[in-house]
C-alpha cells in the first residue's frame, strides 16, 4: 500500500474508478458480437489494399491493428480491468473516507439489438448530446450523432433511420435548412423529424411545422419527455 | 564584434544594449505565454477528467439507476465549487423532474455560496446570486429577495433575473415592488423579464399601474409588461391613467398598450394625443387610432405622411407591423408612393 497522504490516495482511487468504469464500457463494446472480428477484418482489408496501391506505411499500420485486435487486445484489456478492480477494491476496503464501491458497474445501456431503432441526431452542445444519447440508449435506441449540419445531411442518406432530431442552430447548415432539404428527398418524405431548439418564438415553431417537422421541443428540456415524444413518433401506426 | 569599437562608439554601444534588452524581453514574454498555455491546458485537462468521472453517474442519477450518494462520493472536498459549476451547466439545459434532481444534488454544496452573499466583491455576490437562483431557489428565496436591495446594481439585477425566471408571481412581485431600483436598465428588458412570468403576473402588474404612489418610470415598465402579455383587462385602467399622465414615456407606453388591447370606445381618450408636440406620442396615437377606428380614412393616412417629423410615419408603420396590421401598412405604403 502506498505511503501517500489519505487525501492523495483518495484522489488516485477516484481517478482509477473513473478509468475502470470507462474500460468496462469499452470491454462491453468489444464483447458485442462481431466488433472484434469486424475490426480485424477492416485491418486485413486495408492492409491488403493499401499495400497494392503503394501505401506501405498504411498497410503496415493496418496489419498491426488486425493482429493486435484479434490476438492481444481483448486479453490485455481483461487483464488490466482485473488488476484495476483488485487495486480499487483494496483501496475502498481500507479508505479512511467513504469511496464508491467499484462493482458492480453502472449497468451499461441495453446493447443495441439488430432490430433497434436508429435515431440520427444533429446537435453541437456536448451536454445535450450526452443527455439525449444516454437516455435513448437506455430505451434501446441506437443514436448516430453529428455536430455539423452538412454531416447530418450526409448521414441522412444512409438506410434504416427511424427518426431525425435536429438542433435548429447547427454550424454550417441550420436545422430548418436541413429539414426543408430532407423533406424534398424521397427517402425522408415521411421520416419523423423533431426540432430540439433554444429558439423560443412562436414563429420559429410555426416555421418548423410549415417545413414539415413532426414535433418541436424547446430547450431547456426534460429528457424523459423527449424520449416519450420520440417513442410516440417511432411507434408503428396501427 | 570588436569590443574596442563598442567602447569608442557610444551610439553603437547603446544600440547593441537595446537590441539585447529587446531580445531578453521577447524571451521573457514567450516564456510567460508558454507557461500560461501549459497551465491552461492542465486546468482544461483536470476539468475534463473531473467531468468524465462525474458524468456517467450523473446520467445514471437522472435516469434513476444510480443513487445521489454514489455521485456525491466521487466529489472531493476541494472540488465542490467545480461540482457546482458542473451541475449549473446541466441545470441550464434541463427542466421538469430532471432539473429538480440537479437542484437536489447541488443542495449539500450550496451553503458556502450563501456565505458569499456577504463578500465584499460585487462579482462574488452576483455569482452567488446567479448560482443560488438556479440551483437553490427554494432553499434561499429569502436571501435572493434581500439581494434585490444590494448596493451593487449588478447583484440586484442578478437577483431580479433569478426571481423572474422562477415563474412564481409572488417572487416576481418582489421585483415589481422595487422597480425604481432598476431605472438605469432598459425598461423593455425589465418589462420582458416580468412578462416572462406569464399571465399570472397580469394582476400584480395592473395593480402597479393603478397605484397612485407609483412613479412614472415604474408604471411605464409595468404597462410594457402588460402589453407583452396582451392583457385585455389592462385597457380600461390604461385609459384612466392616460387622462392623468404627463410623463412622455408613460404616455407612449399606455398608447402602445391600447394599440394592442384597446377597443373602439377608447378612441376618445386616444385622439387628443394626435396633436401632441412629441413625435413619439403622435406616432403611437396615430397607430392606435388606425388600428381601432374602422373609419380611419385616406385623409387620416395623408395626415400621418404629412407630419412635420419624418419619424412619425416610420414609427406608425413599425407599430402597425408589430401588431400584424398588414392591411393598414399596405395602405400607408401605397399612399406614400402615390404622393
Amino acid at each position: 500500500m502506498s505511503d501517500l497522504p489519505d487525501e492523495l490516495i483518495r484522489e488516485f482511487a477516484l481517478g482509477a474508478l473513473g478509468v475502470l468504469t470507462e474500460l468496462r464500457q469499452l470491454q462491453q463494446s468489444l464483447a458485442a458480437p462481431g466488433v472484434v472480428s469486424r475490426l480485424a477484418q477492416l485491418g486485413h482489408q486495408l492492409s491488403g489494399s493499401a499495400g497494392s496501391y503503394g501505401f506501405p506505411d498504411v498497410s503496415k499500420a493496418a496489419g498491426r491493428v488486425e493482429k493486435s485486435v484479434a490476438d492481444e487486445l481483448p486479453s490485455r484489456l481483461a487483464k488490466l480491468v482485473a488488476q484495476l478492480e483488485l487495486v480499487t477494491k483494496g483501496l475502498v476496503a481500507t479508505a479512511p473516507q467513504s469511496l464508491p464501491d467499484p462493482g458492480p458497474p453502472e449497468p451499461a445501456p441495453a446493447p443495441v439489438a439488430a432490430s433497434s431503432k436508429l435515431v440520427l441526431f444533429g446537435e453541437d452542445d456536448p451536454m445535450v448530446v450526452a443527455l439525449v444519447k444516454d437516455r435513448l440508449a437506455r430505451e434501446g435506441f441506437e443514436v448516430r450523432h453529428h455536430v455539423s449540419g452538412k454531416d447530418v445531411l450526409a448521414a441522412a442518406a444512409g438506410d434504416g433511420i427511424s427518426l431525425i432530431v435536429l438542433d435548429a442552430k447547427l454550424p454550417g447548415l441550420d436545422g430548418f435548412d436541413i429539414l426543408a432539404r430532407l423533406r424534398k428527398t424521397e427517402i425522408h418524405r415521411h421520416t419523423p423529424i423533431m426540432l430540439l431548439t433554444a429558439l423560443t418564438g412562436a414563429h420559429d415553431a410555426v416555421r418548423a411545422f410549415e417545413l414539415g417537422a413532426n414535433d418541436y421541443v424547446r430547450k431547456p428540456f426534460s429528457p424523459a419527455e423527449l424520449v416519450a415524444r420520440i417513442k410516440n413518433l417511432t411507434r408503428p401506426s396501427p | 564584434m570588436n569590443s574596442e569599437l563598442l567602447a569608442e562608439d557610444p551610439f553603437l554601444f547603446g544600440l547593441v544594449v537595446g537590441i539585447l534588452g529587446l531580445l531578453a524581453l521577447t524571451a521573457v514574454l514567450i516564456g510567460g505565454a508558454v507557461r500560461l498555455r501549459v497551465r491552461n491546458n492542465r486546468a482544461q485537462r483536470d476539468w475534463n477528467s473531473r467531468e468524465q468521472r462525474w458524468e456517467p453517474d450523473l446520467l445514471g442519477v437522472l435516469a434513476g439507476t444510480r443513487s445521489d450518494d454514489a455521485l456525491h462520493a466521487l466529489v472531493l472536498p476541494r472540488e465542490r465549487f467545480f461540482f457546482i459549476d458542473f451541475l449549473l451547466r446541466y441545470a441550464r439545459r434541463l427542466e421538469g423532474d430532471e432539473r429538480e434532481i440537479i437542484e437536489r444534488l447541488a443542495a449539500p454544496y450550496l451553503e458556502p455560496l450563501a456565505a458569499d452573499l456577504g463578500h465584499r466583491g460585487d462579482e462574488f455576490r452576483a455569482r452567488a446570486v446567479r448560482t443560488l437562483g438556479l440551483l437553490g431557489q427554494r432553499q434561499y428565496r429569502d436571501l435572493l429577495v434581500a439581494a434585490l436591495d444590494d448596493p451593487s446594481d449588478l447583484v440586484a439585477m442578478a437577483a431580479a433575473r433569478s426571481l423572474t425566471q422562477s415563474g412564481s408571481p409572488e417572487l416576481a412581485t418582489a421585483v415589481l415592488e422595487r422597480l425604481p431600483r432598476f431605472h438605469q436598465w432598459r425598461p423593455s428588458l425589465i418589462a420582458s423579464m416580468l412578462a416572462r412570468v406569464g399571465p399570472a403576473m397580469a394582476a400584480p402588474l395592473r395593480a402597479a399601474i393603478e397605484r397612485p404612489t407609483g412613479d412614472p418610470g415604474s408604471r411605464a415598465v409595468a404597462v410594457e409588461a402588460l402589453t407583452e402579455l396582451n392583457d385585455l383587462e389592462a385597457a380600461d385602467p390604461a385609459v384612466r391613467l392616460l387622462g392623468q399622465a404627463t410623463d412622455r414615456n408613460l404616455v407612449v407606453a399606455l398608447l402602445g398598450l391600447l394599440l394592442v388591447t384597446g377597443r373602439r370606445e377608447h378612441l376618445g381618450a386616444i385622439r387628443p394625443f394626435l396633436d401632441s408636440p412629441e413625435p413619439s406620442v403622435r406616432a403611437r396615437a396615430f397607430a392606435a387610432v388606425a388600428r381601432l377606428d374602422p373609419e380611419f380614412s385616406a385623409d387620416d393616412i395623408r395626415r400621418v405622411l404629412a407630419d412635420e417629423s419624418p419619424w412619425v410615419p416610420i414609427r406608425v408603420v413599425e407599430a402597425l407591423e408589430g401588431v400584424g396590421a398588414a392591411g393598414l401598412v399596405a395602405q400607408i405604403n401605397a399612399a406614400y408612393h402615390a404622393s
